[in-house]
C-alpha cells in the first residue's frame, strides 16, 4: 500500500457546516459525487448512517472515522471534513468531533480497507499531526501535512 | 488312503494350478464361503427379528392379551401407545442411531461410507423395529430386516478387517439375504438388492455374493419357518382375455401409489410445521388415534399378513374393505412420517390386496365377472412396484409368495405399468427422491460427483455465530479459538455474512483499528448456501470469494456450515470408491 495521499485528493477535503453527525456525514460523502470513486452516493450515505447507528465511529480526541464497504464504491478512498465548531458524534470520550475522516471501499477491497484504516488511525494517533490538521486553514494545508507525514 | 494318494499324485499339476492361478481362485472360494456365512447370519438375524415381532404380535395383540389377563379388550387397546412411547424414548436416548433408519440409510452407507453400518445401529434397529411392529404399528418388516442383514454383513466385514470394496459387497449381500429370509422369497431378495440397494447397477461385483447369500438365508428361513408361504392363496380364476382389466388395474395401482405419496408428503410437511425436526414425538398422538381405530378395526393391528389372508378368503363386506383401505393408507403415512421404524413392502401388499379386491368387486357389480381374489393378488404386485419403485422385485415377490405361475403375466403388467406411472409423474423412484431430500442425488451421472452431493449431506451443525455489533477485539478472540470462521448474524439472528481468520490478518497485526471496528466492519457479504445447493455450487462460491467455508441458511436463519476441506474429503472418498469398483470389474 502506498502513501495516504494516493487515496485522497484536495477535492475530498471539506470544511463542514453541519453540526449534526448524520448531516455532517452526508455533507462530506457528497465530495465523491460525480467522481469515479462512487456511483451511488445515496446508498453510500445510507450505509455510513446504518454503520453509525450500530456503534459510533467517534473514537475520541475530537476525531470520527465513519467508514463503509459498498458494491458501488469503485476505488478505495477517503475524505476529510473539518468542523471548527465541533459535531456531536456521541464519541467514546464525550467530546465534540472536529475532524471527520470518511473512508470508502469496495465490497471486495477487504484487505486494502483494513490497511488504509490502520494507516489513518496510526496517523491520527500522532497528537501533533492531529492538532495541526484540525487547526488547518485550508485543504492545501491538510494535503501538505499528509505529504510531510508519510 | 492309498487311492487318495495316487489320485493326488495324478492330479498334482491341476491342484498346483488351482492354487496358483493368475486369477486367484482362492479369492473366489473365500468369497463364496463368506457370502454363504453372511447369508446364513443375515438369515438368522432376520429370523430373530421375525420371532421377536411374532412373539409380541401374538402375546400382546389387544384381543389375545386381554383374554389371558381376563380384562376388557378395550384396555389393551393401549398397546400401540405403549409401543409408541417406547419407540419415542429409544429415539430420544439414541438419536444418532435412530437417524440412520430405513432402506435409504443402507443405500447411503453403500454409496458414501464404504458399506459401514455400526453394530450399535444394527442392534438399535433390531430392537426398536421389533417394538414398533410388535406393538401393532401398521408398517412392514423389510426396511428394518434389510438394515439388520446389511448391518451384520458390515459388522462381520469389519471384524475380519476386509477392505472397503468387500465390505460394500457383504453389506449389500446381507441386506438382500435378510429380505429373502423375512419374506421366504430368495429371488425377490436378490432383486431387492439390485433394484433398491445397488440402484439397478447390474454390473456390480456384489451381485454373485448377493445371490449366494440370499440362497443361504432362505435355507435358514425355510428350516425355521418351513416351506409354508406367508400367505394362504385361495383357488382363483383369471383369464388372459381379461387383459384390458389387468392394464386398468395397473394404472389404478399407479394412481393409488401416487395418492399415497402425496398424502405422505403433505403429512410430512404438516408434521414439520407442528414440531420442526422433532417429529418422532408425534408418534404418541398417532399411536393413540391408531389404538382407538384398532379397537374398532382390529385387523389393522400389525404387519397385515392376517388381513391379506382374510381379504383373499372374502371375509369382509365392501364397506369394510373401503374403510380398511382408507385407514391403512392414512395410518401408514401417519406412522412412517413420524420416523417410526418399519418398511413399506408389507403395507404395500395390504393396500394392493384391498385395491385389487375392490377393483374386481366394482366391475362385478357392473356386470363384468372378475375374480376378486385373483385381482387382489395382481393388486399386491401393482402397489408394491408403484409405491417402492421395485418392478422386478414386486413380480418375483408376489410370485414367490403365491407360488402360482398363472399369475406371473398379469403381475408383470401391473408391476411395470404401475411403476412407470409413478416414475413418470415423480421423475424418480421413491428412494432416489428420499435421498435427494437428504442431499444425495443418485439420479445424475456418477462422474458429476460434486453436482450429485447436496450441501445438506455434508454440512456441519457445530458452527459458531457472532452478532454483527460485537467489538472487533471480542470477534478476534473468538476467531482465534475456533477451527473455521464465524458466521455473522444480526439482532434477529438472521444471516449477515462471514468472517474468517484470513480476512482479518491486518486487524490482528495492527492494534490501531481494534478500537474503531466492530464485527460488521470486517464481514464478507457472501451469499449463503441453501440446503438444496450442490457441493459444486458451494465450491464455486468459495473460489469466487477466496474463502474456505460458507454458511447454510434456511429462510435467513443459519442452519449449518460447509467447509472446503469437507467437500474435498467426500469427493476423494467417492472417487476412490469408484476407482476400486472400476478395478474390480
Amino acid at each position: 500500500m502506498g502513501s495516504l495521499l494516493d487515496f485522497t485528493d484536495i477535492k475530498y477535503i471539506k470544511f463542514l457546516k453541519s453540526r449534526n453527525k448524520y448531516k455532517a456525514i452526508e455533507e462530506l460523502a457528497r465530495v465523491f459525487k460525480g467522481t469515479d470513486i462512487c456511483s451511488d452516493i445515496k446508498a453510500f450515505v445510507a450505509a455510513l448512517k446504518e454503520r453509525e447507528e450500530i456503534m459510533t465511529t467517534g473514537i475520541g480526541f475530537g476525531i470520527a472515522v465513519p467508514h463503509a464497504k459498498l458494491e458501488s464504491i469503485h476505488k478505495i478512498a477517503f475524505a476529510i471534513g473539518i468542523s471548527k465548531k465541533g459535531i456531536d458524534f456521541n464519541s467514546i470520550d464525550g467530546r465534540p468531533v472536529h475532524m471527520v475522516v470518511l473512508v470508502a471501499a469496495g465490497e471486495r477491497q477487504h484487505k486494502d480497507y483494513l490497511k488504509l484504516l490502520s494507516k489513518i488511525m496510526s496517523l491520527l494517533k500522532n497528537d501533533t499531526i492531529r492538532v495541526e490538521m484540525i487547526n488547518a486553514k485550508s485543504a492545501k494545508e491538510i494535503i501538505n501535512i499528509l505529504r510531510n507525514a508519510k | 488312503m492309498k487311492k487318495l494318494y495316487s489320485l493326488l499324485k495324478k492330479y498334482k499339476y491341476h491342484v498346483i494350478v488351482f492354487f496358483t492361478a493368475r486369477y486367484d481362485i482362492r479369492e473366489y472360494i473365500v468369497q463364496i464361503g463368506m457370502a454363504l456365512c453372511i447369508g446364513a447370519i443375515a438369515g438368522l438375524g432376520a429370523m430373530v427379528f421375525h420371532t421377536l415381532i411374532e412373539w409380541m404380535r401374538i402375546a400382546i395383540n389387544p384381543k389375545h392379551f386381554a383374554h389371558y389377563l381376563e380384562i376388557p379388550s378395550f384396555i389393551m387397546g393401549i398397546i400401540p401407545v405403549i409401543g409408541g412411547l417406547i419407540t419415542i424414548g429409544m429415539t430420544k436416548i439414541f438419536p444418532g442411531q435412530a437417524k440412520e433408519s430405513g432402506v435409504k440409510s443402507i443405500i447411503r452407507s453403500v454409496m458414501l461410507q464404504n458399506g459401514h453400518i455400526p453394530i450399535v445401529s444394527t442392534l438399535f434397529h433390531l430392537i426398536a423395529s421389533a417394538v414398533t411392529l410388535g406393538t401393532g404399528a401398521p408398517l412392514g418388516p423389510e426396511g428394518p430386516s434389510a438394515k439388520i442383514g446389511g448391518g451384520l454383513g458390515s459388522y462381520i466385514s469389519t471384524l475380519l478387517r476386509l477392505n472397503s470394496r468387500k465390505k460394500i459387497t457383504y453389506t449389500v449381500a446381507g441386506a438382500g439375504a435378510a429380505i429373502s429370509a423375512i419374506f421366504n422369497a430368495p429371488i425377490a431378495g436378490v432383486f431387492f438388492g439390485i433394484e433398491v440397494i445397488l440402484l439397478n447397477d447390474l454390473k456390480n461385483e456384489s451381485l454373485s455374493a448377493l445371490v449366494i447369500a440370499s440362497v443361504a438365508s432362505d435355507m435358514i428361513s425355510k428350516t425355521y419357518l418351513g416351506n409354508n408361504s406367508l400367505l394362504q392363496i385361495p383357488v382363483f380364476h383369471i383369464d388372459v382375455t381379461e387383459f384390458p382389466y389387468f392394464l386398468l388395474l395397473a394404472i389404478v395401482c399407479g394412481i393409488i401409489s401416487l395418492l399415497f405419496m402425496g398424502l405422505s408428503h403433505n403429512i410430512k410437511k404438516l408434521y414439520k410445521k407442528i414440531k420442526g425436526d422433532d417429529v418422532i414425538v408425534l408418534l404418541l398422538p398417532v399411536s393413540l388415534l391408531f389404538a382407538f381405530v384398532v379397537f374398532i378395526y382390529n385387523d389393522l393391528f400389525g404387519i397385515g399378513y392376517a388381513l391379506i389372508n382374510k381379504v383373499l378368503s372374502n371375509h369382509f363386506s365392501i364397506n369394510v374393505l373401503i374403510m380398511l383401505l382408507v385407514l391403512k393408507l392414512l395410518f401408514v403415512a401417519l406412522y412412517i412420517q413420524t420416523g417410526a421404524y418399519g418398511g413399506l413392502f408389507a403395507p404395500s401388499l395390504v393396500i394392493g390386496v384391498l385395491v385389487g379386491f375392490l377393483f374386481a368387486s366394482f366391475f362385478s357389480y357392473l356386470g363384468v365377472k372378475l375374480d376378486p381374489a385373483g385381482y387382489a393378488i395382481i393388486g399386491m404386485g401393482g402397489i408394491l412396484a408403484g409405491l417402492n419403485s421395485i418392478p422386478i422385485t414386486a413380480i418375483l415377490m408376489v410370485f414367490e409368495l403365491t407360488n402360482d405361475y398363472r399369475i406371473i403375466l398379469p403381475i408383470m403388467l401391473a408391476s411395470v405399468i404401475s411403476h412407470l406411472t409413478v416414475t413418470f409423474y415423480n421423475k424418480g423412484t421413491i428412494y432416489e427422491l428420499e435421498l435427494l431430500e437428504d442431499g444425495l442425488d443418485v439420479r445424475k451421472s456418477r462422474i458429476n460427483i460434486l453436482e450429485s452431493i447436496q450441501v445438506l449431506s455434508i454440512m456441519k451443525n457445530d458452527f459458531q455465530t457472532i452478532n454483527a455489533r460485537t467489538p472487533l477485539n471480542h470477534t478476534l478472540n473468538k476467531l482465534l479459538d475456533i477451527d473455521a470462521g464465524l458466521i455473522v448474524v444480526d439482532d434477529n439472528n438472521e444471516y449477515v455474512g462471514i468472517v474468517s481468520i484470513n480476512e482479518v490478518r491486518q486487524a490482528l497485526i495492527s492494534s490501531n483499528i481494534v478500537e474503531l471496528l466492530i464485527c460488521q466492519d470486517i464481514v464478507i457479504h457472501v451469499e449463503p448456501l441453501q440446503k438444496t445447493d450442490s457441493a459444486a455450487e458451494a465450491l464455486k462460491k468459495m473460489d469466487k470469494h477466496g474463502i474456505d467455508f460458507l454458511a447454510v441458511v434456511d429462510d435467513s436463519k443459519v442452519v449449518g456450515m460447509v467447509q472446503y476441506r469437507d467437500i474435498i474429503s467426500i469427493y476423494n472418498k467417492i472417487v476412490i470408491q469408484l476407482e476400486e469398483k472400476a478395478m474390480a470389474m
